[in-house]
C-alpha cells in the first residue's frame, strides 16, 4: 500500500535516469562484451567466412614471448612516466597548495590545467616540431654553448617518455591539489609549534593526509599509458613499439581483430586488476 | 624563517620550470606556425602563408567542421541525457544507486584504446558501422560521465529543503526542477557542457577507430597528415585548436570552479 | 483547514523504531506541539503527514480523508522548514506566491494575496527583496507567509524558531500564535524546546523513541505527568522514593512525609516528583508541609530566578526561588519544604 508511493519515485527516477545509462550500456558496456566475445573468434564472422570459438587468440599471448614482452615494456614505460609524474608533479601542487595564495594561486592553477584540457594530440605533435633535430633546440643550446650541438631526440625512447610526462603531468598536480588543499593548515601549524623539522612534517603529516591523492593521480596517468599508441607511433618511430601499438595492428593494419580483442582484454583485465587493488585509496577522494 | 623564504623560493622556481615545461612546445608550434621555413628553423621568418593554405585545404577544413558538429551534437546530446541522470541520481533513492555510479567509471578509466576498439567491433557487428554516427555515439558516451560529473557535485551545494518547500507548496516534480533546481545547476550545466564539447573536440583514440577514412575528425586527418609527414598546415591548424580548447576550457573554468574553491 | 488523524503509525529505520504505533488525532485549526528529544520520532511523524516519509503501516487522514497514496504536492499542506527553505533566486514576493504560481492563479490574483499575507505577517514593504537580504526573523515571516498564503488545510511548522536568538523568539511566538488564531488553521509544530512547547500549544504531545509518552494541555502535561520521563522533560522534576508505612509515606531516611493518595497503588514503594519551583526553603519546619533537612551546595543566580543546589542523602535537588531572595550559603543545612498536594506521583519504575 505505501510502498506504491516508494515505486513510484523508483519509476520517475528511472525514466530521468535511463537515457543515459541505456546510451552507456549501448556505447560502452555492449562493445566491451561484443570484444570479449570476438576475442573467442578463431576469424571475423563476416562474408560468410568460417569461424568457429577458440581459445587461440589467448595462447597466442601466453605461446610468444613477443607479446609478454611487449606488456611488460609498455607496464615499465608507465611505471616510468607515472613515476616522473609524480616526482615533478607533487611539488608543484604542494607549492600551489600551501605556498602560493589568493588570486594568484588560482590564476596559477588554471595555468598549469589548461594545457591539460586541450588536445593531446597536437600537444604531442609539438613535441615532434621541438624535438627534431635542426631544429629549436638545436638553436638555442648552439646559441648558448660555445660549441656545435647536434640534437635529435625524435624518435627515440626518452622522447616517447617526454611526450607522456607532458600530456598527464597536470593529472596528478590536479589530483595532488585537491588533496593538500583540503589539508587544514592548522594541521602543519601544530606539528610545527610541537618542534617538528620540515622534513618530518611532510613524511608524517602531510604526505600520509595527501597520499590518496598521488595514487589517485596516479592511476589516471598509469592506466592510459599502458594503451597508449599515439605517441609512442608520432614520437618513437621503431622505438615505439609497446603493447598499445601491437594491439593498434591488429584493427588498422592486419585486420586480426580477434587477437587484437584478446590481447585488448588481456590489458583491460590488467587495468582492472590495478584499478581493484587501487579502489579504497581512490573512493576516499571521490 | 629565512628557511622558510628559500623554500618558497625554490618552490616557486620549481612551478615557473614545470610552465616553462608545459608551455614552451605549445609556443614553438604556435611561433613555427608563422614561419616561413618548412623545417622549424631558425631566424624565424614571419608569414601567414600556411594559414593562408589552410583556407584552401579542403580535406583539413571539412574535418574540421566534421569535428564541430560533432562536438556541438555531443555537447546537447550528453548534457541533456547527463542533467537528466544526475538529478535523478541526487533526488531520489532507489536500489542500486551505487552500482550506477560505479558504472559512471568505466568511460573514464579504461583506455580509450580498449574503448575505442571494442565500439568498433561492436558497431561493426550490429551493422552501425563507421563513420559520423558511429563517432558521435562514442563521443557521447565518453563524455556523459564528465556531465554526470560535473552536474552531480552542483547539485550536492543545492540544499534538499529547497525542493521539499516547493513540493510541500504543490509543485510537480517538473515544476520543481523547472523553478528551484535548474536555476541553481545552471552554472553546473553550463560547465558540463563545456567539458562535454572539449572532450568530444580533442577525442583523438576514438574517432581515429570509429571514423571513415577521407570523412574524419579534425584530430584524426591531423594524425594521418603527421604520418605521411610534416605540413606546416598542420602548424596552423594545430595552433588554432589548442587555442580553440584552451578558451573553452577557461569559459568552463569561470562556471565551475576546481578545488572547491567558491 | 481540516482535521488531521495518524493511526497506528509504524516506522523502522534499520535497528530503530522511529514511530512506535503512534496514534493521535489533531483537531481542526488546533495548535499541537510535538516535543521531545532528538531521536524521539516528532520530525518523522511531521514528514510523515507532510508526505515525505512512508510509514510502514498505520494511516494518516487529512479532512477525514485517507492521504496515504497522495503525493506532497496534492495534500495542500504548508510547511515551514527548520531553515525556512527560502528560493534563493526569488524576491520575497515571488517566493510567497509560489504556491499560487503553480495554482495557476492570474498574476492580478498573486499580487492581491501576497500583498495581503506580508500585511498579516508585517512585512509590508519588503516584497522586492531577496532572502539573502533578510535577517533571520525575516525570513521565518517570509517563509510562514509562504505556506500559508494558499490556503492549506493545515500548517506543519519543523522547530519553526530554533534558529532564531532569544529574544526574537519570545517575539516571533507571540506573533505565530496571533497570527494563527487569526486564520484559525491547524496547525502541527515540532520542537524540543519545552518553553516553546508550553508557550505555543493547545495541546502539546510527548514523544521518546518514536511512542507518544503523554498529550494534553499544556498546564495538564505540566502538573500531571505520567512518568518520570514527561516530568523530567517538561519542566525539572526532584525524584524520591518512599514507601507506603504507618501514618504516611517513609522517606529514606525514615522521615514520614504526607502524600496525596489515589488508592490505586499496587505496590508499597512509591516514586513522585516535586517540581523546583513548589519547594521552598527556611531555617524552620512548616506547619502540615512535608518537611526534611538538606545541605545547600551551590546558589545560581539568572536574574529573575535563582536556582539552589541541595544535596539530601547524597541525592542532588534543585529548587528554584525569586533572584532577589537571600537564603543560605554554600555548607549550610536548611531546611526544605513542601507542600503534600505539589507532590506528583509518578508511575512505577520506568527507567
Amino acid at each position: 500500500m505505501l510502498a506504491a508511493a516508494e515505486r513510484q519515485e523508483t519509476a520517475r527516477a528511472a525514466l530521468l535516469i535511463s537515457p543515459a545509462y541505456l546510451w552507456l550500456t549501448v556505447a560502452v558496456f555492449l562493445p566491451l562484451s561484443a570484444m570479449l566475445f570476438f576475442s573467442f573468434l578463431s576469424d571475423l564472422p563476416i562474408g560468410g567466412r568460417d569461424w568457429e570459438t577458440t581459445l587461440e587468440n589467448y595462447l597466442e599471448f601466453f605461446d610468444k614471448p613477443f607479446y609478454a614482452d611487449l606488456l611488460w615494456r609498455s607496464f615499465q614505460l608507465s611505471a616510468l612516466v607515472t613515476l616522473l609524474c609524480i616526482a615533478i608533479g607533487y611539488p608543484c601542487a604542494f607549492v600551489l597548495a600551501k605556498t602560493i595564495k589568493g588570486r594568484a594561486r588560482e590564476a596559477l592553477f588554471l595555468l598549469v590545467i589548461l594545457p591539460f584540457w586541450s588536445n593531446s594530440l597536437v600537444r604531442v605533435f609539438s613535441w615532434a616540431i621541438v624535438l627534431r633535430g635542426n631544429g629549436v633546440i638545436d638553436a638555442t643550446l648552439n646559441a648558448i654553448l660555445p660549441f656545435e650541438v647536434s640534437v635529435n631526440l625524435m624518435f627515440s625512447y626518452p622522447a616517447v617518455v617526454i611526450g607522456l610526462v607532458h600530456s598527464y603531468l597536470p593529472y596528478v598536480i590536479l589530483t595532488s591539489y585537491l588533496a593538500l588543499q583540503a589539508i587544514d593548515d592548522s594541521l602543519i601549524e601544530a606539528a610545527r609549534s610541537l618542534g617538528a623539522p620540515r622534513w618530518m612534517i611532510l613524511a608524517r603529516v602531510v604526505g600520509p593526509l595527501s597520499l590518496p591523492g598521488v595514487i589517485a593521480g596516479a592511476v589516471l596517468i598509469f592506466v592510459p599509458v599502458m594503451g597508449s599508441f599515439m605517441e609512442p607511433r608520432i614520437l618513437g618511430g621503431r622505438a615505439g613499439t609497446f603493447f598499445g601499438t601491437v594491439i593498434e595492428d591488429q584493427f588498422v593494419a592486419v585486420f586480426n581483430w580477434p587477437l587484437g580483442a584478446a590481447l585488448s582484454f588481456l590489458l583491460l583485465g590488467l587495468v582492472l586488476a590495478i584499478l581493484a587493488v587501487a579502489s579504497p585509496v581512490l573512493r576516499r577522494t571521490a | 624563517m629565512g628557511k622558510d623564504k628559500v623554500y618558497g623560493v625554490l618552490g616557486r622556481v620549481w612551478l615557473g620550470l614545470v610552465l616553462f615545461f608545459l608551455y614552451v612546445p605549445v609556443l614553438v608550434m604556435a611561433l613555427m606556425s608563422f614561419n616561413r621555413s618548412e623545417f622549424y628553423q631558425f631566424p624565424i621568418d614571419f608569414t601567414g602563408e600556411w594559414y593562408r593554405r589552410l583556407a584552401q585545404n579542403d580535406e583539413l577544413l571539412e574535418a574540421a567542421w566534421n569535428s564541430i558538429w560533432i562536438a556541438c551534437a555531443t555537447t546537447v546530446i550528453a548534457t541533456l541525457l547527463g542533467t537528466a541522470a544526475a538529478i535523478a541520481l541526487y533526488r531520489y533513492r532507489f536500489p542500486g544507486k551505487r552500482v550506477l555510479l560505479v558504472l559512471l567509471f568505466p568511460p573514464i578509466a579504461i583506455p580509450w584504446l580498449i574503448t575505442g576498439t571494442a565500439m568498433l567491433i561492436f558497431f561493426f557487428s550490429v551493422g552501425i558501422g563507421r563513420g559520423s554516427q558511429a563517432v558521435l555515439l562514442g563521443h557521447v558516451a565518453l563524455a556523459l560521465p564528465y556531465v554526470i560529473v560535473v552536474v552531480a557535485a552542483r547539485l550536492r551545494t543545492l540544499d534538499p529543503q529547497l525542493e521539499e518547500a516547493a513540493r510541500s507548496l504543490g509543485a510537480s516534480q517538473w515544476a520543481v526542477t523547472r523553478f528551484v533546481t535548474l536555476p541553481w545547476i545552471a552554472s553546473g550545466i553550463i560547465a558540463g557542457a563545456l567539458f562535454a564539447f572539449a572532450v568530444s573536440f580533442d577525442q583523438f583514440v576514438v574517432s581515429y577507430f570509429l571514423a571513415e577514412p577521407g570523412d574524419s575528425t579534425l584530430p584524426v586527418e591531423i594524425y594521418s597528415a603527421i604520418r605521411k609527414g610534416f605540413t606546416p598546415e598542420i602548424n596552423a591548424i594545430s595552433t588554432i585548436i589548442i587555442v580553440v580548447s584552451m578558451l573553452v576550457m577557461l569559459l568552463a573554468a569561470r562556471f565551475f570552479k576546481f578545488g572547491g574553491e567558491r | 483547514m481540516a482535521e488531521v488523524k495518524v493511526t497506528h503509525l509504524n516506522k523502522r529505520y534499520a535497528n530503530t523504531m522511529a514511530l512506535d504505533d503512534v496514534t493521535i488525532g489533531f483537531a481542526e485549526g488546533e495548535f499541537y506541539g510535538l516535543l521531545g528529544p532528538s531521536g524521539s520520532g516528532k520530525t518523522t511523524l511531521l514528514r510523515t503527514i507532510a508526505g515525505f516519509v512512508f510509514a510502514d503501516s498505520g494511516s494518516v487522514t487529512i479532512a477525514g480523508k485517507p492521504v496515504e497514496r497522495v503525493p506532497v504536492e496534492k495534500r495542500e499542506i504548508g510547511m515551514v522548514f527548520q531553515n525556512y527553505a527560502l528560493f534563493p533566486n526569488m524576491s520575497v514576493a515571488d517566493n510567497i506566491g509560489f504556491g499560487l504560481r503553480v495554482r495557476k492563479l492570474t498574476s492580478s490574483q498573486i499580487k492581491r494575496k501576497v500583498g495581503e499575507v506580508l500585511d498579516l505577517v508585517q512585512l509590508g514593504d519588503l516584497g522586492t527583496r531577496r532572502p539573502h537580504q533578510l535577517s533571520g526573523g525575516q525570513r521565518q515571516r517570509v517563509a510562514l507567509a509562504r505556506a500559508i498564503v494558499t490556503e492549506p488545510r493545515v500548517l506543519l511548522l519543523d522547530e519553526p524558531l530554533s534558529a532564531l536568538d532569544k529574544a526574537l523568539r519570545m517575539d516571533m511566538q507571540v506573533e505565530l500564535k496571533r497570527i494563527q488564531r487569526e486564520i484559525g488553521i491547524t496547525t502541527i509544530f515540532v520542537t524540543h524546546d519545552q518553553e516553546e512547547a508550553l508557550t505555543l500549544s493547545d495541546r502539546i504531545g510527548i514523544l521518546k523513541d518514536g511512542a507518544l509518552v503523554q498529550q494534553g494541555a499544556p498546564r495538564e502535561v505540566y502538573d500531571a505527568p505520567v512518568n518520570e520521563f514527561a516530568a523530567r522533560f517538561l519542566g525539572d522534576a526532584n525524584l524520591f522514593d518512599g514507601k507506603i508505612a504507618e501514618g504516611g509515606i517513609k522517606l529514606e531516611d525514615g522521615t514520614v512525609i504526607q502524600l496525596p493518595r489515589t488508592g490505586n497503588e499496587t505496590s508499597d514503594k512509591i516514586r513522585f516528583a516535586i517540581r523546583p519551583e513548589n519547594l521552598v526553603l527556611s531555617t524552620q519546619p512548616r506547619e502540615s508541609w512535608n518537611n526534611i533537612e538538606v545541605e545547600v551546595q551551590q546558589t545560581i543566580f539568572s536574574g529573575p530566578i535563582a536556582t539552589h543546589l541541595l544535596t539530601w542523602r547524597g541525592h542532588r535537588i534543585s529548587v528554584m526561588t525569586k533572584g532577589g531572595e537571600r537564603l543560605a550559603a554554600p555548607g549550610q543545612s536548611v531546611v526544605l519544604s513542601w507542600r503534600p498536594e505539589s507532590a506528583i506521583i509518578l508511575a512505577p519504575a520506568e527507567t
